[in-house]
C-alpha cells in the first residue's frame, strides 16, 4: 500500500511537471543581434508578441558597427542571427566560413522560398550557396519635389506637369515675390548639393534617367547609366541654368539635407527636393504661417524623351540575416522567419492588436494611441519582410503623425501611376562595382557641382565623362549588362 | 629733473603694461566669447520652441521658452540607467587607476627598487606600442570581460603617463622626511600612507581629473566591448539619439511620437546638456589644482 502510494505521489509530481516540461522544450532561444537603437529591446511588447505567437525567446543584443560585427564572427561568438545591412560584407563573411550556408533548410520551404524573387535570393547568395535571409524594403515613395500650395495659388499656377511648367514655376516664384518676404530672401528652388548625384526624383527622371546619373535604365540596347544618355549632359545643363538664373539655391553646393528641411521651415523657399520623414518643415512651417502648405509635384515629363514621368519608389535588399558558424540553431532561425511571415501571425507581429494598437479605415491602416507606442520600435525584431505585404502595413507608422501621414499619403498618391524600382536595387554585388564606387561617386560628387556651378566646367561634360568612363565606370557598365543579360 | 624722467618712464612703463593687459583680456573675452558662443547656442536651442528651432532662427537668445526637450531627456530611462552606468565606470576607474598608478609611482620613485629600470622599459614599451584594437578586443574576450562594464576601466586602469607624473612627483619629495619618520618608527605602508600621500595632494587631484574626464567620456570601448543596451554609457547613448535624428530614412520621427511639437535638434541639444552639465559643474572645483599639478613632478630640482 505504501508502495502504491509513494508511486501515485511520483507519478502526480511528474504529470504536473510535465506541461512546464514541454512548454520549455518548446522554446527556442535566439541570441538575435542587429544594430543598436534607443530603447529597451528586453522589455518590448514585440519581444513579447513573438514569444506568445512562435514561441520564440528573442535574447537581444545591439551592435554598433559592421567592425564590430566582424570582430564577433572572427571571434567565433556565439550568437544565432545576426541582421546587417551592409551587402559588401556577405562575400568576406561566407568566404571565410564565418556565416552558415542555408541553402538546403531554405530550399525545403518551398513557400518561404517563394516569398522573394530569385533576383533577391540572388542577392544573397555567394557563389551560388545562399547565405542569408533577405528583408525587402517597402514598396513606397519617400522622397519628391514638394511646392508651396499657396505660393502657387497666389502666382495662378497649377501643380507642374512638365519640366518647362516646373521652370516657368520657379520664374514666377523669382518675380511674383508670392512671401512677402522680398525677392533677395526667395529661393524658388532647393536642394542639397554636398554628396548629391543631382537626385531630384520626379524630375531627373523627365530626362530620361534613372533617380541619379549613375542609375540605370533599360533600353534597347541593354541597361544605360546617366552619363551613357542623352538627358544626362542635357539635365546637368538644366541644372546650370538654374543656378545661374538665381532659381536654384545659391547655397545648393554648401546645403546638407537639414540645411533645405530649414529653409523650408523658415518659408523661404518655393520647392525643394524633400523627403516625407522630414514632416516637421510642414510642422513648423504652418506654425509660422497657418496659410502655407506643401504639397508633391508628381513625375514630370519632357518632350523628346521615353522612360521618363516616372518616381523611384524603394525596395529590393534592405537588410539580411545571417546565422554565424558557431550557432547551432540554423533550422530555429529559418523557422523564425517562416513563423514570422506567416499570414496567421504576421499582422499581430508588425501592428498589435486591431481596436487596440491599430484601425483600419476606408482600408488604410492608422494607429491608435498612445497604444501604438507599445509597438514603436518592434521592427527592430523584424528577422526578415517582404516589402510587398509589408507596405500596407507600414501605413501605420508613416500616420503617426499628422504631418508625416499628410506628406507620405500626398506623394504616395503618384505611385500606381508613376513608382517604378530602380533596376540597380535586384542586383547583386558585382565586383567591378564595389571595386570601382568609391573613386566613381568622388568624381560625380566633385564634378556634378562644380558643372551646375561653371559653364567652363559644364563644357567639359564630355571630357569628364571619358575619365569617369576610364577609372571604372565602363567595366562596371559591362557588368551590369553581363548580369541583365544573363537575368532577364 | 631725475626724478621727473624716472616718473614719466614709469608711466610710459605703465601705459604699455596697460596696452599689454588690455589687449590680454581682449583676446581673453575673444576666447570665451568663442568659447561660450556654441554652449549658449546649445542651451537657447534646447528651450526653445520648435517654430524657432527648426527654422533656424535662434542663436543665443531662446525663444517660445519650452522645457519639453529636457522632460524628454530626463524622463527616459535608457537615459538614467546610461548615468548609472557612466557613474560606476567613472567613480570605479577613477579609484582603481589612482590606486594603481599612486603604488606603481610610488615604488618606481625608490632608486633601491630591484628591476626598477627593466620596469620603467616595459611600461613606457607598453605606452609607446600598444597591441592594436583587434588583438586587445580578443584579449577583452579571453579574459571574459565582453559585456562587462569592466571592460571599460581594467584595460585603461594603469596608465604609463599618470604613473610617470606620479613617479616623478615623489622623486622630488626629500628623502629627508622619510628617513626622519623611518627614524621614528614608521614602516614602509605608515610612510607611503601617512607621508608620501598627504604631500601628493595636488598631482592626485590631477590624475583624479584625467580620470574623471576620461570615464565620464568612455566611447569607444562602450561600443566595441557592449552589444547590451543596459550596459551602454552616457556617451554612447548620446551617439545614438545623435545618429538618429540625423538619420534621413526617419527612425528618430517614427519613433518620437511621444516628444512630438519638439524639434528633434531640441532633443539632440538637451541630451548634449544633460550629459555635459554633471562635468561642467565638477570640473571648477578641481581645475585650480590642474595647472599646478601638470608642472609638479616635471621639474627637478
Amino acid at each position: 500500500m505504501k508502495k502504491f502510494a509513494t508511486l501515485f505521489l511520483v507519478l502526480c509530481l511528474l504529470l504536473t511537471a510535465l506541461p512546464a516540461a514541454l512548454a520549455e522544450g518548446d522554446a527556442v532561444d535566439i541570441r538575435y543581434m542587429y544594430t543598436d537603437d534607443s530603447f529597451d529591446p528586453n522589455t518590448d511588447l514585440t519581444r513579447t508578441l513573438i514569444q506568445e505567437e512562435l514561441g520564440v525567446n528573442i535574447i537581444p543584443e545591439m551592435y554598433a558597427s559592421t567592425d564590430q560585427v566582424t570582430l564577433i564572427l572572427a571571434s567565433d561568438q556565439e550568437y544565432d542571427a545576426i541582421k546587417i545591412n551592409d551587402t559588401t560584407l556577405l562575400g568576406t563573411y561566407a568566404k571565410a566560413g564565418t556565416i552558415t550556408d542555408l541553402t538546403d533548410i531554405i530550399m525545403a520551404n518551398e513557400t518561404f522560398y517563394n516569398m522573394f524573387p530569385k533576383e533577391v535570393w540572388d542577392m544573397v547568395s555567394v557563389d551560388g550557396r545562399i547565405y542569408a535571409i533577405p528583408e525587402t524594403d517597402t514598396q513606397d515613395i519617400d522622397w519628391g519635389i514638394a511646392v508651396r500650395k499657396d505660393w502657387l495659388d497666389k502666382c495662378g499656377l497649377s501643380l507642374p506637369t512638365t519640366v518647362d511648367e516646373f521652370y516657368n514655376m520657379l520664374v514666377a516664384f523669382s518675380q511674383l515675390n508670392p512671401a512677402d518676404v522680398g525677392a533677395d530672401y526667395i529661393i524658388p528652388f532647393s536642394m542639397s548639393g554636398v554628396n548629391s548625384t543631382l537626385y531630384a526624383n520626379g524630375l531627373i527622371q523627365a530626362f530620361g534617367l534613372g533617380g541619379g546619373m549613375h542609375e540605370f535604365v533599360v533600353t534597347e540596347d541593354g541597361l544605360k547609366n546617366g552619363y551613357q544618355l542623352p538627358g544626362g549632359k542635357e539635365y546637368v545643363t538644366f541644372m546650370n541654368r538654374l543656378y545661374q538664373e538665381g532659381l536654384l539655391d545659391a547655397d545648393f553646393p554648401a546645403n546638407q539635407n537639414s540645411d533645405v528641411v530649414e529653409r523650408v521651415s523658415a518659408g523661404n523657399v518655393g520647392c525643394a527636393v524633400l523627403c516625407v520623414w522630414d514632416s516637421w518643415a510642414r510642422d513648423t512651417l504652418k506654425a509660422n504661417n497657418p496659410d502655407a502648405e506643401l504639397v508633391y509635384i508628381g513625375a514630370l515629363t519632357k518632350e523628346g524623351y521615353e522612360e521618363n514621368g516616372r518616381l523611384a519608389t524603394r525596395g529590393g535588399l534592405k537588410n539580411y540575416l545571417v546565422v554565424p558558424a558557431t550557432s547551432t540553431k540554423a533550422q530555429d532561425v529559418v523557422n523564425y522567419c517562416v513563423g514570422f511571415m506567416d499570414d496567421a501571425h504576421y499582422t499581430r507581429l508588425i501592428l498589435g492588436d486591431k481596436g487596440v494598437h491599430y484601425e483600419v479605415k476606408d482600408g488604410t491602416y492608422y494607429p491608435i494611441f498612445p497604444a501604438f507606442n507599445e509597438m514603436n520600435k518592434g521592427r527592430w525584431f523584424y528577422p526578415t519582410n517582404v516589402g510587398e505585404k509589408y507596405t500596407p502595413l507600414f501605413a501605420v507608422r508613416a500616420h503617426k503623425e499628422e504631418s508625416m501621414g499628410y506628406l507620405w499619403d500626398n506623394l504616395n498618391e503618384y505611385k500606381a501611376a508613376h513608382g517604378y524600382l530602380e533596376i540597380s536595387h535586384l542586383c547583386p554585388l558585382l565586383k567591378e562595382y564595389s571595386d570601382n564606387i568609391g573613386t566613381l561617386t568622388s568624381l560625380s560628387y566633385e564634378y556634378l557641382i562644380k558643372m551646375v556651378l561653371s559653364a567652363d566646367e559644364l563644357a567639359q561634360y564630355d571630357s569628364f565623362v571619358e575619365r569617369w568612363m576610364a577609372a571604372g565606370g565602363e567595366s562596371w557598365i559591362n557588368a551590369m549588362n553581363q548580369w541583365y543579360t544573363s537575368t532577364h | 629733473m631725475i626724478s621727473a624722467a624716472r616718473r614719466q618712464n614709469a608711466i610710459r612703463m605703465d601705459r604699455s603694461e596697460k596696452t599689454v593687459k588690455l589687449l590680454s583680456y581682449c583676446l581673453l573675452i575673444l576666447a570665451l566669447v568663442v568659447t561660450l558662443f556654441p554652449m549658449l547656442n546649445l542651451v537657447a536651442k534646447s528651450i526653445s520652441g520648435q517654430r524657432y528651432v527648426a527654422a533656424g532662427k535662434i542663436t543665443i537668445i531662446p525663444h517660445d521658452i519650452s522645457f519639453g526637450a529636457y522632460r524628454y531627456v530626463l524622463t527616459a530611462s535608457r537615459f538614467w540607467l546610461a548615468m548609472k552606468n557612466t557613474l560606476f565606470v567613472t567613480i570605479m576607474g577613477t579609484l582603481i587607476s589612482v590606486a594603481v598608478c599612486t603604488l606603481a609611482g610610488y615604488a618606481l620613485s625608490k632608486q633601491r627598487l630591484p628591476g626598477r629600470r627593466w620596469l620603467m622599459l616595459m611600461f613606457m614599451f607598453a605606452m609607446l606600442f600598444s597591441g592594436g584594437m583587434i588583438p586587445t578586443y580578443l584579449l577583452i574576450k579571453e579574459l571574459g570581460l565582453l559585456n562587462s562594464l569592466w571592460s571599460m576601466i581594467l584595460p585603461g586602469a594603469f596608465s604609463t603617463y599618470n604613473m610617470l607624473l606620479l613617479k616623478n612627483y615623489f622623486e622630488g619629495l626629500p628623502a629627508e622626511i622619510e628617513e626622519s619618520a623611518h627614524i621614528d618608527g614608521a614602516n614602509y605602508v605608515q610612510i607611503f600612507l601617512r607621508i608620501a600621500l598627504p604631500l601628493a595632494t595636488p598631482v592626485l587631484a590631477t590624475i583624479t581629473l584625467f580620470c574623471i574626464v576620461s570615464g565620464w567620456n568612455a566611447y569607444f570601448s562602450a561600443k566595441l566591448y557592449i552589444t547590451k543596451q543596459e550596459l551602454l554609457t552616457l556617451q554612447a547613448y548620446l551617439a545614438g539619439i545623435i545618429f538618429e535624428s540625423a538619420d534621413p530614412t526617419g527612425s528618430f520621427q517614427l519613433s518620437a511620437n511621444n516628444a512630438s511639437g519638439l524639434a528633434k535638434q531640441s532633443v539632440v541639444d538637451a541630451t548634449v546638456v544633460c550629459t555635459m552639465l554633471p562635468v561642467v559643474v565638477f570640473y571648477p572645483f578641481l581645475q585650480r589644482f590642474l595647472v599646478s599639478g601638470m608642472v609638479l613632478g616635471s621639474v627637478k630640482g
